[in-house]
């Protein structure tokens, strides 16, 4: 299957909506995890079908490391957090061959805040990977990247407020509408110069049998049925409505 | 083998009409153009909740007494007026009213 690329851009708006939610998120995640301050800064995609440059260069995000193709994580802060609440001597992760309990137990927090965040948004399948949204969470001290993809920021914004009219007041509009329907015919071919001799007491055939009904038309429809006299007035008896093709 | 040919140019001027029409207002020259005439039998109004509530056998009205003269009109034009007949089991036009000069009968 061919990856397909969203337009992948936001109005200032959807933005500023996005931003809430994910505040949110973070606050909540926060509470959660590691309470203390929350910092949220959101980079968003600004070319259309386009998407954010992938960075994964660690150094670039305050030495974050990630621990899922999207999610990246400082550990060294985890870990001094860990540290801290467990009263033990954190010790280099990266630097040493030998996994100390502290970058086990770190690591195991990190895996678990990142699975955590990421059951929060939409899967997405490879070909829908279209980075359009970076979120760079500050809990505390600790450091999160996450990047997510156009078809989990639009599972975010609500559908398109659309006011539909209720049906009521269409039908009850529809019902004062009103209609026309002419009844015409046409006289068969003449020339000018026989049109120009008429004279009173001519008569012109016309091709609508006695027995035939007579059509009543209308855009899109019509009504069928015979001409007859409804005390002093010109009527049809009706016999049908047609929808009939423009 | 195929013949030279060589681009032909268009002389570009400007109008300038003078003198009488080239054509007189003869309708005669044009007599054998045919054209049809459009009978007006009537028509009805009806509001979309009416149309809705047609049953076979409804009476529409149509709006036009049974001796108001049908209006014969040429592209939009009366021209004549006449009654509904009939003839030989099919309907016909009595025409009653004819324009006169060219104009509105």
């Amino acid at each position: 299957m061919m990856a397909i690329r969203r337009p992948g851009v936001f109005t200032p708006e959807q933005q500023e909506l996005l931003h809430t939610q994910l505040a949110a998120l973070a606050n909540e995640w926060a509470q959660a995890w590691l309470p203390g301050e929350v910092d949220l800064q959101l980079s968003f995609n600004q070319q259309l079908f386009a998407e954010l440059a992938a960075n994964t260069n660690p150094s670039s995000r305050h030495d974050c490391s990630w621990l899922l193709p999207d999610v990246a994580v400082a550990l060294d802060t985890v870990r001094n957090y860990l540290c801290q609440l467990a009263a033990i001597t954190p010790v280099r992760i990266n630097k040493e061959p030998a996994k100390s309990n502290a970058q086990k137990t770190s690591e195991e927090f990190a895996q678990a805040m990142a699975t955590d965040l990421l059951k929060r948004f939409v899967p997405v399948n490879a070909e829908e990977r279209q980075v359009v949204t970076e979120m760079r969470i500050k809990l505390n001290t600790t450091q999160w990247v996450v990047r997510l993809h156009d078809k989990q920021i639009q599972a975010l914004l609500p559908a398109l407020q659309v006011s539909a009219l209720p049906a009521l007041h269409l039908l009850d509009a529809l019902n004062e509408q009103t209609v026309t329907f002419a009844l015409t015919v046409n006289s068969p071919s003449l020339p000018i110069s026989q049109i120009k001799a008429l004279q009173p007491g001519m008569v012109l055939a016309l091709e609508q049998s006695l027995e035939a009904t007579w059509k009543l038309a209308l855009l899109g429809m019509q009504l069928e049925g015979y001409l007859v006299a409804s005390g002093e007035e010109k009527a049809l008896y009706l016999e049908q409505i047609q929808k009939v093709n423009k | 083998m195929s013949k030279p040919v060589s681009a032909v140019e268009y002389s570009k001027v400007d109008a300038a009409p003078s003198g009488e029409p080239l054509l007189p207002v003869d309708l005669g020259l044009v007599g054998d153009v045919e054209v049809q005439l459009t009978g007006h039998i009537g028509q009805c109004v009806m509001s979309v909740a009416t149309l809705y509530v047609l049953k076979k056998g409804d009476i529409v009205g149509l709006g036009a007494d049974v001796n108001q003269p049908i209006e014969l009109s040429l592209h939009g034009k009366v021209v004549a007026r006449g009654r509904l007949v009939a003839q030989d089991g099919k309907f016909a036009i009595e025409v009653t009213e004819v324009a006169s000069d060219g104009r509105s009968a």
